[in-house]
């Protein structure tokens, strides 16, 4: 069988032989087109989406260099961010993996990876980890603004104001710009100062260059505008935010509930339908839903509701937790007892405002007035100044007698904002109206 | 010498067990990776001379599928009737054909529209994500070079995941923007490639010209789930590009070395019935003989296969690669199950008259050539067992030689991708042959040293690699006509 | 495809597939909209305050004055269209000057820009017609700026305003004589100042693949200018010698110490919020070229940003980075070129303290310290990281790119001229070319990016004029197309500024396609090699027995198995 061998040897060499005569025979052929696997610009978005530019250059170097440890930690807090502005939470996982890459090639000093695993862990409402990686983060680089800022929207949603205050000044003594200006502009306003507030939301739309972050600071302007019952200045914020990202949903929401306040009904509920649409998260859907049921339309309200709640569904299967929805969601289907549940189980989490808010109503739906009134009193003095907190405070204060304390509280809410809320509103004018004059 | 061919087994069989593992499992398929609320589009283009048609899917995630639910239970009554499900069907693919413009030398096209499927499955936390499927035709004159724009516009505010491929079948496309297959199986599959944002191509152009042959267009590969498998891909491509690209003498032979390896390589990977050989030749007191026949098959089988059905798919238009190679999936798994059967026969013919033969030894003899006294039964089978075990492991065609092949004939290179393809085969005959030489080995050595436990399990042994034999061929069958189903 | 096709087979790896369920299903929820979670921009770009470059140098046209060029907002497209890159008016621009060698800025000259818009909010072009001038009413957004210069510590005062900026270059029909416009922008003042503020070709020349070697590349990939066609945003000073120099006298004093940073007013969010114009917050700062890339390790990169110079001697991670740096070991563990026994003193001279005799260091030249500076107190210097420039050296006929290494003692690191070539300059002297006074040789070609793509001006400002045409060369046919081009796109549409320059555009490098195809032809090949001796194996097996095996049985062949007839 040398013979076999033989054979198999030269036919691979007459083979090869064979392909170089081809060679020779062959001229010039133009190349296939390269692949492009990773993605164009979305069709119809300006060319002057800086993050997606800089994804894009991002993944050709790293393909390039795939040792480049702090190209991977910019590469994963560009994934963050960009699930951030689309809303499209497929790029968590590449954000993970990214981290994860970067961290794997340098696992001691490595504070820009950590930082942005806290983002992502704030992204994903794992607050009390995001504010641990960004300890360990600040212990190995003490001067990094990125670091405070993961820390201190940590300690805000965990519901410590002063630490997240402190977190902030450190933030703006370090690289004062839009991430500092505007987690600035919104401690002022829980801490009261608006008119501050506003100011230095306007600084950080000085400084936005993204589309997408300019949209960003108009909806937060429009925002404070829209709590301060200033429809007309809330209205010009969200549209100039829409001339600048026509993608930016949360903008979308702001339109909704300015048309809603002004009686444009049809045009909110479009609104919403669109939004909703494109972005079917509980918070929206249920949003949505208060909308319709207000129209009059109570069976299109439980469909968004029966979608809200499957959207939780998939939020905890994902592995989230979302306690605070689940309570909301709750109470706009009329179980008190579950809402309850659920929002003591995010308070022994964390103790922010939105949070006793909730737990408050809860409490009251499910007729425990005594105990509600106590977390309604701290949703008021842990929170900014807010026309929801005001009405479930005075609702309750109604249910337990205390008629003038309700007269106060629930004057208060619509003297803020009298179009507060499709169905709340209506109901504080209603109960100020049962209540009768002084 | 002997000490050196024994190091060579041991570290081959080292490397063929390492490649013959099962590929790490493509992570238990989250079933949207895109995340639950998207609605990710398919459009593939199929261009021929006088027509153009267009397969285009779409894929809801959970919420999405959710929300439309109210638009196709149209009764209200809880469930879907199959002709609530038609009707939407046909609504979104006039929606869709409404959204899908295709542009020929700037005139638009006239789909016409033929609803191919609407399917709900189960998805995560209890919920459904649904799946649309359509086909458009329409006619045009690609009979001189054209420009072909496409935009989708279908559902343009959704996140989702979108792509185009585009294939020529008589038309060729110059430097196509996308590739021709799918890199997510249309849709089935996504990648997850920390370093590829998700597909968003919303619109291509393409310039056709008559030509033969699906176009050159860009094979965009998956990375698969494990590292070899993602090093083949990837040389693959390598090849693809040295097929296309400026053809020098040395480019030349280093295609045809780097077609040699790439079979090896292939050859090594799951695949080509390697382990119904290994069954075989283990159960059946298989030779090298056996071996070297086997993968000779094999390598003629599949160098056959994929020259026929290459010049098959240039040749005729209308011709579905995907659902060939299926179909050729079933055949391949139908007639490895037959051997199965076969095998099962014969030992169960031969286990009835023969206990008396129980002499405390393995009544398989290994050491053929000692010429042991004991009758041993003639295996008319066995010639034939192992010609159909040859061209099972042959029957379908890897899709890389394909490629290739497809490849070079586009580009007008026929006979040098026919020369690949060959020395593509002969690749697989030497990696096929080494393996099986190897398994002939190792059972020589394993059972030359017999015991009773030993004796006992090589006594079971005929029917239990019968019965896999079997089990594999079905298995093969069943999941190739899954593929066909879908 | 294959690969997708084949499932789980082996229980064994249903474990690692219930693992790696586990893992992919924690994709985490699926977006933050549940709750009223707000979040804000983390890591936003903020290219305007993003300092690229220093330059200073001893004016080559005009002897006793000295010229000082700071850049800001890297990558600048010149696309033309609506794309514009203006500096930032809620930040001020300074060019620091320390003469007495204390790391205190003793000489500040201060730019502050306006916006001058008359766009109203209802259009966002940058011009409506051709721009002729800088004052042309055709161009709709414009800026001025306000240059301000304080002395040893004293108040600043302003020495011009509504100084006019020279704009973006938007393109040869909004433009037609760019040239004209940049002469309008040079401000002359009384004292022989002359400023200037606008666009202008980067004149940084560099291959930033270099800096792969830092992550485990080498120095094959080089030659290309990665930011050749690119622009950025200059600022540019020149003033004569006796107003930098100590106690006005150059000639006694002629060593100074040069950086630049760009700062915002502090914040105050706990107590009273102020924003107090005396209360500067630095927010970038730059004085050697390369020094965040080569010498700072990337964790200390934001404490160098936010630190001024006098506080670097107490960074001891910094010190002790330049003391020891990462690169020459790179270097020897790629190209086996020795790495200078540490602790690197002669860094130190070169990045701290200025080459000199007066502190110890092993670098026996005195060239540019304050402490050669007659008028300096010794006991007052401390070591800083900044650009010190000897204003006593003349200018030379003929520049050498590699500036003091090659004998060209105006080059870098005295001062730093535009063309001096400086990574292949640092590269050097992190191989202890300095020490040595020889180049090393391996190292010679360095980035092979040896010249700017646009020859500098021989007159101030000597940046090159913004380019035109597109960085990226022309689409093939059949690309993917793009949307249709919005005529409307937001004003502030600034380009690829990144925290880290490193992440530069890249020409398409195929590393990993040709190592994976050795892989596999190594694979295959030893694959094959096995299969050969198999068969060499097989071989001899066959042939033994023949020899000298043991006996066979005489059967008749009729006898003989059936195994025996299968066909070979």
């Amino acid at each position: 069988m040398r013979l076999r061998i033989l054979i198999v040897g030269l036919t691979a060499i007459l083979l090869t032989g064979v392909g170089a005569v081809f060679g020779l025979h062959h001229g010039e052929s133009p190349d296939p087109g390269s692949a492009q696997a990773s993605s164009s610009l979305p069709a119809g978005q300006a060319p002057a989406d800086q993050l997606a530019a800089s994804i894009a250059r991002a993944q050709k170097h790293l393909s390039a260099v795939p040792g480049d440890y702090p190209a991977w930690a910019a590469l994963g807090s560009a994934y963050t961010e960009r699930a951030r502005v689309t809303a499209d939470p497929s790029y968590y996982p590449k954000a993970e993996g990214a981290l994860h890459r970067s961290l794997k090639l340098r696992p001691a000093g490595n504070p820009a990876a950590l930082v942005g695993l806290g983002a992502l862990a704030n992204a994903r409402h794992g607050f009390a980890a995001a504010r641990d990686l960004a300890d360990r983060a600040l212990r190995m680089d003490p001067y990094s603004a990125d670091a405070y800022g993961v820390l201190a929207d940590a300690q805000t949603q965990l519901g410590h104001p002063a630490a997240a205050t402190e977190a902030i000044q450190h933030m703006l003594d370090l690289r004062p710009g839009l991430a500092a200006y505007a987690r600035a502009s919104y401690d002022l306003e829980q801490q009261g100062r608006l008119g501050d507030a506003v100011a230095l939301m306007r600084r950080a739309l000085g400084d936005a260059i993204d589309p997408a972050d300019i949209a960003f600071c108009r909806f937060q302007l429009g925002e404070l505008a829209w709590r301060a019952g200033r429809l007309g200045d809330a209205e010009t914020e969200y549209a100039a935010g829409q001339a600048a990202d026509p993608a930016y949903l949360p903008l979308l929401a702001g339109h909704a509930r300015v048309a809603a306040a002004r009686g444009h009904t049809a045009a909110a509920l479009a609104d919403y339908a669109e939004l909703t649409a494109r972005y079917p998260s509980p918070g929206y859907l249920m949003d949505y839903a208060t909308l319709l049921r207000a129209a009059g339309q109570p069976a299109r309200a439980d469909q968004q509701l029966a979608l809200a709640a499957a959207a939780l569904r998939l939020f905890s299967a994902n592995g989230g937790t979302d306690d605070l929805g689940a309570a909301q969601l709750a109470i706009a289907q009329g179980h008190a007892g579950p809402a309850v549940l659920a929002a003591e189980r995010e308070w022994s989490r964390r103790h922010f405002a939105d949070v006793a808010d909730m737990l408050g109503w809860a409490l009251h739906r499910s007729g425990a007035n005594a105990e509600a009134i106590s977390y309604a009193r701290k949703a008021n003095a842990l929170g900014a100044r807010n026309s929801g907190y005001l009405f479930h405070l005075g609702m309750i204060e109604l249910s337990l007698g205390r008629n003038a304390d309700a007269r106060r509280d629930l004057s208060a809410a619509l003297a803020l904002n009298p179009h507060f809320s499709p169905l709340d509103a209506p109901a504080a004018t209603a109960a100020l109206h049962r209540l009768g004059p002084r | 010498m002997n000490r050196l061919v024994s190091l060579a087994l041991a570290a081959l069989g080292v490397i063929g067990i390492v490649l013959a593992l099962p590929a790490r499992p493509a992570s238990a398929r989250p079933v949207h990776p895109l995340g639950n609320f998207s609605v990710n589009q398919a459009i593939g283009l199929d261009l021929y001379p006088d027509r153009v048609a267009v397969t285009a899917v779409v894929d809801l995630a959970e919420l999405p599928t959710l929300q439309e639910r109210p638009a196709v239970d149209t009764t209200g009554d809880g469930t879907v009737s199959a002709p609530e499900s038609a009707a939407y069907n046909t609504r979104v693919c006039h929606a869709m054909a409404g959204a899908v413009a295709l542009r020929v030398d700037g005139h638009r096209v006239r789909w016409s529209v033929r609803p191919a499927g609407f399917a709900y499955r189960p998805g995560s936390a209890g919920l459904h994500t649904s799946r649309v499927s359509c086909a458009f035709d329409a006619a045009a004159d690609l009979t001189r070079p054209a420009t072909a724009d496409l935009v989708n516009g279908y559902r343009a505010d959704r996140i989702g995941w979108r792509e185009i491929t585009a294939a020529g079948h008589g038309v060729h496309i110059v430097h196509s923007p996308v590739p021709v297959r799918s890199v997510t199986s249309s849709l089935r599959s996504y990648p997850a490639d920390l370093l590829g944002s998700p597909l968003d191509q919303r619109s291509a152009r393409l310039q056709v010209e008559p030509g033969a042959g699906p176009g050159a267009g860009a094979a965009v590969h998956v990375s698969g789930g494990d590292p070899v498998s993602r090093w083949v891909a990837q040389a693959d491509r390598v090849l693809e590009r040295l097929v296309g690209g400026h053809l020098t003498p040395f480019v030349g032979a280093l295609a045809v070395l780097l077609a040699l390896m790439l079979g090896a390589a292939h050859a090594a990977l799951p695949g080509h019935g390697k382990t119904v050989m290994a069954a075989y030749i283990a159960g059946r007191r298989g030779r090298r003989r056996d071996a070297v026949t086997v993968g000779a098959i094999v390598t003629l089988t599949h160098t056959g296969g994929v020259l026929v059905l290459g010049l098959l798919l240039t040749a005729t238009a209308g011709l579905a690669g995907e659902v060939v190679l299926s179909w050729l999936g079933i055949a391949s798994g139908i007639l490895v199950a037959a051997v199965g059967v076969a095998m099962l026969a014969g030992v169960l013919r031969r286990r009835t008259p023969v206990h008396h033969h129980d002499h405390g030894h393995s009544h398989e003899h290994p050491h053929d050539h000692h010429g042991h006294p004991h009758p041993h039964p003639s295996r008319p089978v066995g010639r034939l067992s192992l010609v159909g075990m040859g061209i099972a492991g042959g029957l379908v065609p890897s899709p890389s030689a394909l490629i290739v092949l497809l490849g070079a004939v586009g580009l007008g290179r026929t006979a040098f991708g026919v020369l690949l393809v060959l020395a593509y085969g002969a690749g697989m005959a030497a990696m096929l042959t080494a393996a099986g030489l190897l398994l002939v080995r190792l059972r020589d050595r394993w059972a030359s040293r017999p015991r009773r436990t030993l004796a006992r399990l090589a006594a079971l042994a005929p029917a239990g690699t019968a019965a896999l034999v079997l089990c594999v061929g079905l298995g093969l069958a069943g999941r190739a006509a899954l593929g066909v189903v879908h | 495809m294959r690969s997708t096709r084949t499932r789980r087979r082996s229980t064994a790896f249903a474990a690692l597939g219930l693992a790696l369920a586990a893992g992919v299903a924690g994709l985490g929820p699926s977006g933050a909209g549940a709750s009223s979670h707000r979040e804000a921009p983390l890591s936003a770009a903020d290219p305007a305050v993003d300092n690229t470059d220093v330059y200073a140098f001893a004016s080559p046209d005009r002897p006793g004055y000295a010229t000082f060029v700071a850049n800001f907002i890297p990558f600048e497209e010149p696309n033309g269209g609506p794309n514009f890159y203006p500096f930032a008016t809620d930040a001020v621009y300074n060019i620091n000057i320390d003469n007495n060698g204390d790391a205190k800025p003793d000489v500040v000259y201060r730019w502050t820009f306006h916006n001058v818009d008359k766009r109203g909010g209802s259009t966002f072009l940058y011009n409506n017609g051709p721009v002729t001038s800088v004052t042309d009413e055709n161009l709709l957004f414009r800026q001025t700026y306000t240059l301000q210069a304080s002395f040893n510590g004293g108040p600043f005062r302003t020495r011009v305003s509504n100084a006019p900026v020279a704009p973006s270059r938007v393109g040869p029909a909004s433009m037609p004589d760019y040239a004209k416009l940049r002469d309008q922008a040079v401000t002359k003042l009384p004292g022989g100042w002359k400023i200037f503020a606008g666009q202008a070709d980067d004149p940084f020349f560099l291959d930033l693949r270099v800096f792969d070697l830092l992550y485990g590349g080498n120095l094959k990939e080089v030659g290309q200018d990665t930011l050749g066609g690119y622009n950025v945003n200059t600022i540019a000073i020149q003033v004569p010698f006796k107003d930098v120099a100590l106690n006005e006298d150059a000639k006694r004093n002629p060593v100074v110490g040069i950086w630049s940073t760009a700062e915002r007013p502090r914040v105050r969010v706990t107590g009273k919020t102020t924003t107090s114009a005396k209360d500067w917050v630095q927010v970038s700062r730059l004085g050697n070229p390369l020094v965040n890339e080569v010498v700072v390790p990337s964790g200390l990169k934001d404490a160098f940003n936010a630190l001024p110079p006098d506080k670097d001697a107490s960074v001891a991670p910094v010190v002790a980075r330049v003391k020891d740096p990462e690169v020459p070991k790179l270097i020897q563990g790629i190209y086996g070129v020795k790495a200078p026994a540490t602790p690197r003193n002669d860094l130190v001279e070169i990045f701290l303290t200025g080459i000199t005799t007066k502190a110890g260091g092993p670098i026996k030249a005195d060239l540019n310290s304050q402490l050669n500076n007659a008028d300096v107190n010794p006991g007052a210097f401390r070591p800083s990281e900044m650009l010190r420039l000897n204003l006593a050296v003349k200018p030379t006929a003929k520049p050498n790119r590699l500036g003091v290494l090659a004998g060209d003692l105006q080059g870098f690191p005295n001062g730093r001229r535009l063309a001096d070539d400086v990574v292949d300059i640092e590269l050097q002297a992190l191989e202890g070319a300095a020490q040595t006074g020889k180049l090393v040789s391996a190292l010679a070609a360095g980035d092979a990016v040896n010249a700017n793509d646009h020859a500098f001006g021989t007159s101030f400002p000597y940046v090159a004029l913004p380019n035109v045409g597109a960085v990226n060369n022309g689409t093939s046919a059949g690309t993917l197309s793009q949307s249709s081009a919005a005529a409307v796109t937001p004003p502030r549409s600034a380009p690829p500024a990144e925290r880290s320059v490193r992440t530069a555009p890249v020409a398409n490098v195929t590393h990993d396609d040709t190592m994976n195809t050795v892989v596999t032809a190594t694979l295959g090949a030893v694959a094959f090699a096995l299969a050969a001796l198999l068969f060499g194996g097989w071989l001899m097996r066959r042939r033994r027995p023949a020899a000298a095996g043991p006996p066979q049985n005489p059967l008749p062949p009729s006898a003989a198995s059936g195994p025996d007839q299968s066909p070979a």
